[in-house]
C-alpha cells in the first residue's frame, strides 16, 4: 500500500495525461474512506462522492454474486451529460474514482491513463 | 460505544488513540487532521502534554448507507491521569495504539502500557474492541524491526494489526485510521446483528461534552447515548432496548409460546421508563406488563441465562398457579449488556373485578364479594410455601380457579411465612375495599344483609365480618376451608 504522499503525487501525474481532470480518489471499498485524493476543484465534494460510489460498486457486486457470475469486476464507466466517471478497482478491497470533463476528454484517454498508472496504488 | 443516529443517517464510531507517554498519540491526530483537512482541539495542554484529549470529527465514507461520522480521541498519556484514559479508552469502538518503536526500552514500555489498554477494553465491553498497533518513529535510525515488535508483543497478540508510521511526516496515518474505521465497522455490523446498535443521538457530540463528562466524574464518558425518545444525558443511563423478535433462542422461556406472548407483546411501540429504586417497567396502557428489576442487568450473556433458567424453573413449578400468556426474556440492552425481563399480559385482578361490579345490586355485589373472598381464600392455600403474595390485587379469576394475575418475585425471593389465619388475611383485605373503592355500598349491602334473605356460607360470614369491620370468628381455621377447595 503505498502512502499518502506517494497517492497524492499518482494522482498528479494522472491529472497531468488526462485534459479535463477533476478529481481522482483511491478509496477503500469496506468503508467508503478515501486513502488519498487529488480535486482540482473545490466546489467537486470528493469524499463525499467516493463514499457514495463505494456504494454503488458493493452493488455491482452483489448483483454479480445473485447473477452467480464467476468473474471480477474491472471497472465501471458512467458518463454524465458533461462529465465521465471512471470506477477501477486496484485491489478487491480499494478502488481509484476519477471524474473528468467530457468535453476536454473521452473514455479512451481516461482509461489509458489510469490503467498505465494502477500499479502505482498496489 | 457506537450508535446510529437516524436523525443525521450516520454512524457514530470513536476512535481512540492511546499509547505511552511520547509516543506520538497527539502527532498522529495533528497529522491526521492536515490529511484530512480537520481542525483538532485540545481543551488544555500543559508543557506540550495533553492534560485532558485531542478531539477531531470527521464524516466520510459510508456504511450501510449510512455516513460515517467519526470521532477521534487521543488519551493522556501521564501515568496520574490513568482514571481519564480509562474512561476514554472505555469509550472505544477501536483503539490505535501508537507504539513507540525507535528504541528496544521505548518498546518494552510499550508493550507494558498496550497490555494496561487492553485489560481495560476487554474488561469493559462484551464483544471485542478493535486494537492496530501503529508502530510509530520508523524513520528513526535503528528502529526496532516490525519482527523484532511482533516479538516483543508476543503470543497475545500475534493477531493484532500492526501497521508502520512516522507521524511527523504524515506517513501511514491516513492508511491507520481507514485500517481502524474498517475494524470499528466489523464490530458494529456484529452489533447490528445481535440488535444491540443503540440508537439515538450520541450523548457526547462535541469536545466541549467530552470535557464536561470527564470533569463530571470517573464514569466512561460516552457510554451513555441520548436514546430516542429519552431524556437527553451526558453521564446518565440511558433506557435499555427493550426484548423484540431478535432474542437469540435459549433466551426466552417458555421457547415456544414464550415467542408469541413476546411477538404480541411488542407489536406495539412500548415507552421503557424508570420507575423505584431503578427497576424499569414498559407497556403502561397497552394491555401487558413489561418489568425489568435494576438488579436484572448482566454484563455476560451467560451470568444472565443462569438466572434465566432459575427463575424458568420457579415458574414451571408455580406454572397452575399462574396467569397465561406470560414470558421471561433475556434480551441486549443496547450498551453491551443484558437484561432480564418478565412480560405478563394483563388480567382482571380480584379488586379491579370488584370494584366494575360496585353498580350492581345488593344481593349481586354480595356474592360477587362472597365469591371474591374464596377465591383469595383459595389463593392463600395454594400459595403456601410459595413466593407468590395473594392479595385482590395478584389474584384473579381463572377458568379453573384462582390464579396469580401479577408479575413473579425474583428467583431469589424466599417463600413468605406460612398463616393459619387465612379467613383474617381476606376480611382484611374486603374490608379495606369496602372503606374506600365500595365505601358508598357499604350501608346498601349491611341493610340487605339484615334481611336475611340469604343462605349463609363460611364465605359470606367473612364477607359480613368484613362489612362489619371485624374479625371472622368461627372460620379462620384453615381445616374450615380446605373442604371448600375443589379436587382437594
Amino acid at each position: 500500500m503505498p502512502s499518502e504522499k506517494q497517492i497524492i503525487e499518482s494522482f498528479e501525474k494522472i491529472a497531468g495525461e488526462i485534459p479535463g481532470f477533476i478529481a481522482a480518489s483511491l478509496v477503500d471499498l469496506e468503508s467508503g474512506m478515501t486513502l488519498g485524493m487529488k480535486s482540482v476543484r473545490s466546489d467537486f465534494d470528493l469524499a463525499a462522492a467516493s463514499a457514495y460510489n463505494s456504494e454503488m460498486v458493493k452493488q455491482k457486486q452483489k448483483i454479480m454474486r445473485a447473477l452467480s457470475l464467476k468473474t471480477t469486476l474491472e471497472d465501471m464507466l458512467i458518463t454524465l451529460g458533461d462529465q465521465i466517471h471512471l470506477i477501477k478497482m486496484i485491489t478487491p478491497g480499494t478502488f481509484i474514482y476519477l471524474a473528468a470533463e467530457r468535453a476536454s476528454s473521452n473514455i479512451a484517454i481516461i482509461r489509458i491513463a489510469v490503467n498505465k498508472n494502477t500499479g502505482l496504488f498496489v | 460505544m457506537a450508535v446510529l443516529d437516524a436523525e443525521r443517517n450516520a454512524i457514530v464510531l470513536r476512535i481512540v488513540y492511546d499509547g505511552p507517554p511520547h509516543a506520538g498519540k497527539t502527532t498522529s491526530v495533528r497529522s491526521l487532521a492536515r490529511s484530512l483537512l480537520r481542525s483538532v482541539e485540545t481543551p488544555l495542554e500543559s508543557a506540550g502534554r495533553t492534560v485532558y484529549f485531542d478531539w477531531m470529527e470527521y464524516t466520510g465514507g459510508s456504511f450501510e448507507g449510512h455516513q460515517i461520522r467519526c470521532q477521534i480521541v487521543s488519551v493522556p498519556g501521564q501515568p496520574d491521569l490513568v482514571a481519564r484514559r480509562r474512561a476514554l479508552l472505555e469509550t472505544a469502538d477501536v483503539v490505535v495504539f501508537v507504539a513507540d518503536t525507535s528504541t528496544a526500552t521505548a518498546v518494552a514500555r510499550s508493550v507494558a502500557h498496550i497490555r494496561q489498554m487492553v485489560a481495560i477494553v476487554r474488561g469493559h465491553a462484551e464483544l471485542p474492541i478493535g486494537v492496530i498497533v501503529q508502530a510509530n518513529k520508523r524513520d528513526v535510525p535503528g528502529a526496532v524491526s516490525r519482527d523484532e515488535l511482533r516479538a516483543a508483543l508476543g503470543h497475545d497478540f500475534a493477531r493484532t494489526a500492526v501497521t508502520e508510521s512516522v507521524a511527523e511526516a504524515g506517513v501511514g496515518i491516513r492508511e491507520t485510521f481507514v485500517f481502524a474505521v474498517r475494524i470499528a465497522l466489523d464490530r458494529i455490523r456484529e452489533l447490528i446483528a445481535r440488535g444491540e446498535l443503540p440508537r439515538g443521538r450520541p450523548a457526547v457530540d462535541t469536545a466541549e461534552q467530552l470535557l464536561s463528562a470527564l470533569d463530571a466524574g470517573p464514569a466512561p464518558p460516552a457510554a451513555a447515548v441520548a436514546v430516542a425518545g429519552a431524556a437527553p444525558s451526558v453521564i446518565g443511563t440511558p433506557p435499555p432496548q427493550l426484548p423484540d423478535a431478535r432474542v437469540p433462542s435459549g433466551a426466552i422461556w417458555p421457547p415456544v409460546e414464550g415467542r408469541m406472548v413476546l411477538h404480541e407483546a411488542t407489536e406495539l411501540a412500548l415507552t421503557v421508563r424508570r420507575v423505584g429504586e431503578g427497576d424499569w417497567i414498559a407497556g403502561t396502557g397497552s394491555g401487558w406488563r413489561v418489568h425489568s428489576t435494576a438488579s436484572s442487568e448482566f454484563s455476560r450473556f451467560e451470568d444472565g441465562r443462569q438466572t434465566l433458567v432459575a427463575w424458568a424453573q420457579g415458574h414451571a413449578a408455580l406454572a397452575r398457579l399462574l396467569s397465561p400468556s406470560r414470558c421471561i426474556v433475556l434480551a441486549a440492552t443496547g450498551t453491551g449488556s443484558w437484561r432480564l425481563w418478565q412480560i405478563v399480559k394483563l388480567m382482571p385482578s380480584l379488586r379491579t373485578w370488584l370494584v366494575d361490579g360496585a353498580t350492581l345490586a345488593a344481593s349481586e355485589l354480595f356474592d360477587r364479594l362472597a365469591t371474591a373472598a374464596a377465591s383469595l381464600g383459595e389463593a392463600h392455600l395454594r400459595c403456601i410455601e410459595t413466593q407468590l403474595l395473594p392479595t385482590l390485587d395478584t389474584i384473579g379469576r381463572g377458568v379453573n380457579g384462582p390464579q396469580f394475575v401479577s408479575l413473579m418475585p425474583g428467583s431469589l425471593a424466599v417463600p413468605l411465612p406460612h398463616t393459619s389465619d387465612i379467613a383474617g388475611r381476606v376480611t382484611s383485605a374486603l374490608g379495606r375495599l369496602l372503606a374506600t373503592e365500595l365505601a358508598t355500598r357499604r350501608a346498601d349491602l349491611t341493610r340487605w344483609l339484615e334481611q336475611g334473605q340469604r343462605a349463609r356460607s363460611p364465605w359470606d360470614d367473612v364477607v359480613t365480618a368484613a362489612l362489619a369491620e371485624r374479625r371472622a370468628p368461627r372460620i379462620t381455621e384453615v381445616g374450615v376451608l380446605r373442604p371448600k377447595l375443589p379436587g382437594r
